[in-house]
């Protein structure tokens, strides 16, 4: 089976530090969600996948191209979305002009096609109203769906999004979970985020990462089961428990190892991924 | 080049929409009609044909180019147009070609001072000596596309510029040699113009030399003689040559491949070709308008 994105001991390193290592990955179609803390290298792999940064070793091949060759990068960006961490929007242009700039850097030749196209991803994204608005008077989730748009051009077979639920209200979450879920039916999605919730309301492939090295890969219900069995709640503060916090209905909840007879509940992915941020060396679903 | 061109036109329209252009040009326009007006001198009418009175709008559209090439820095975009098919290579060549709106405005700036002068074959008669006089000739076609094409290389020069040192710091030269240009080859009319004057993108044409008809010790060795209306042809086609080098010259900031490197060097031996057949030739005329 062909994979969209398949790579096989990448690493990167800036410097001496390293910042991917040895990461091995087979993406088909559908949304993988990337956890991790900050540092953990998402960005640096999203990058990659973007054709933004150069891997410093191993094999890598997007959408059956070689991203090293001139002519295969440009062919991965032919049909490649992407959202960086940072867009840099142009202020000064109206939502409408900025996404049509980026259509004409996407080779949309035809002007009325590619009008079209502009419009129909702005009304995808909800922005058909305001997009003869400047984008500096458009607020930060709007400007964050005018980046998103701009990405969906051309129906892209790989969406690479870093951290775009970032400044969304949870409406406007709802809505890109609806779209982007919509979008992947038949495309590549790779995502990152810190929001466990976007990763289980989403995602079919959950992939940790810390330090540059992956330390999950599987479902969202697989990463929270990895927290089964050791998410409890009390009355009062456990000294068994590595994180614990008082929830709203006045009982605490723990995570760690539950004492003989606690009152055990459902884990979460959040359960889960912080498990794996409080010292589990290394988790790999079956 | 189907996406260079729609870059260009998206920017050039962008600039013509910038009304701080129209602004300089309203302010030129004001200039010219003083020049025109019966206290204006044939000098000034002359020199607003040949593409002086571009400078002031020149200026404001050179700023213009330079922030717009400037703009996916400044707004911190280049990640992810890095990403898009059109890359930063090709991206420079859609801001050069930009730079033609920055013409086409200069072209319809020149077109409506030659409509409102309304010129004969003599522009007038204009006295350099105060002793003789010698007839100031309407420009030809040649000498009133030089304000145009001079706006578009100064406005390509500035694209390959700022792809080199990105800033916007690259407005302080600029001005800088505006003034060069303006004060050391042209706005006097009196200045003449020499072989290598003919390097800058802006030159009156006129002739130094011993006035052609002179008779009398007293009227000869006049800074102007005459007006060279041969070397402007070659003039236009130097600057045509110098637009296409200088977006080489952007584009092998980001592409350095054997195809970028040849246009390079093909589009400078033109430069240099075109330069100096221009020199030449203006030293011909000169030599032949004083031998007469």
């Amino acid at each position: 089976m062909d994979h969209i994105v398949h790579t096989r001991s990448l690493s990167k390193r800036y410097g001496k530090s390293l910042a991917l290592a040895s990461i091995d990955l087979d993406l088909g179609t559908g949304i993988t969600g990337l956890l991790g803390p900050n540092g953990a290298g998402k960005t640096t792999l999203l990058r990659i996948l973007a054709t933004s940064l150069a891997p410093s070793s191993g094999e890598l091949r997007v959408l059956g191209q070689d991203p090293g060759e001139p002519a295969g990068r440009l062919e991965i960006r032919r049909r490649l979305g992407y959202v960086p961490q940072e867009v840099g929007l142009y202020d000064n242009f109206t939502a409408f002009d900025f996404v049509d700039y980026v259509a004409i850097l996407k080779e949309h030749a035809d002007r009325s096609a590619r009008h079209a196209e502009v419009r129909r991803v702005l009304e995808e994204v909800d922005l058909g109203d305001v997009r003869s608005k400047k984008i500096r008077k458009l607020s930060g989730g709007m400007k964050r769906r005018v980046a998103l748009a701009q990405a969906l051009l051309g129906d892209p077979t790989l969406l690479v999004l870093d951290e775009p639920t970032v400044g969304l209200d949870p409406e406007q979450r709802l809505r890109f979970r609806q779209l982007i879920s919509r979008h992947a039916e038949r495309r590549c999605v790779v995502l990152s985020t810190h929001m466990t919730e976007d990763v289980e309301a989403l995602c079919d492939r959950v992939i940790a990462l810390d330090q540059g090295r992956v330390v999950f890969d599987g479902t969202p219900a697989q990463l929270a089961g990895v927290a089964a069995g050791r998410v409890w709640v009390a009355d009062s503060i456990d000294a068994h428990a590595i994180v614990s916090w008082r929830t709203g209905e006045g009982r605490h909840r723990h995570i760690g190892e539950a004492p003989a007879g606690a009152e055990v509940i459902a884990p979460t992915v959040q359960d889960g991924y912080l498990l794996l941020n409080g010292g589990v060396p290394e988790v790999t679903a079956a | 080049m189907i996406a260079e061109a729609g870059l260009a036109r998206t920017e050039g329209v962008r600039l013509l929409r910038n009304p701080l252009v129209w602004v300089a040009m309203a302010a030129t326009a004001n200039m010219v009609r003083g020049a025109d007006s019966s206290s204006g001198s044939v000098d000034e009418r002359y020199l607003a044909l040949v593409g002086y009175a571009l400078v002031l709008p020149g200026l404001v559209m050179v700023l213009h180019l330079i922030l717009s090439t400037l703009r996916s820095r400044s707004c911190r975009s280049e990640e992810l147009l890095g990403v898009l098919p059109v890359g930063a290579d090709r991206r420079s060549v859609g801001h050069a070609l930009s730079a033609l709106a920055a013409g086409l405005v200069g072209a319809v700036a020149t077109m409506a001072i030659y409509l409102v002068m309304r010129p004969e074959s003599m522009l007038g008669r204009w006295d350099p000596s105060e002793q003789s006089m010698i007839n100031v000739p309407r420009p030809n076609l040649a000498q009133l596309m030089q304000g145009p094409a001079a706006l578009v290389a100064i406005g390509v020069f500035v694209v390959a510029v700022v792809r080199w040192i990105p800033t916007w710091l690259v407005i302080v030269p600029l001005v800088f040699l505006t003034f060069v240009q303006a004060l050391f080859f042209g706005l006097f009319f009196g200045v003449p113009t020499g072989g290598l004057s003919w390097l800058w993108p802006l030159v009156t044409g006129s002739v130094h030399g011993e006035w052609f008809g002179c008779e009398t010790a007293a009227g000869c060795g006049l800074p102007v003689s005459g007006f060279d209306r041969i070397t402007p042809w070659w003039h236009l086609a130097y600057l045509v040559a110098l637009c296409v080098w200088l977006t080489t010259v952007a584009v092998v900031r980001h592409r350095r491949d054997r195809r970028a490197w040849a246009a390079f060097g093909c589009s400078l031996a033109a430069v240099v070709a075109l330069a100096v057949i221009q020199v030449m030739t203006s030293d011909t005329y000169t030599t032949i308008v004083s031998a007469v």
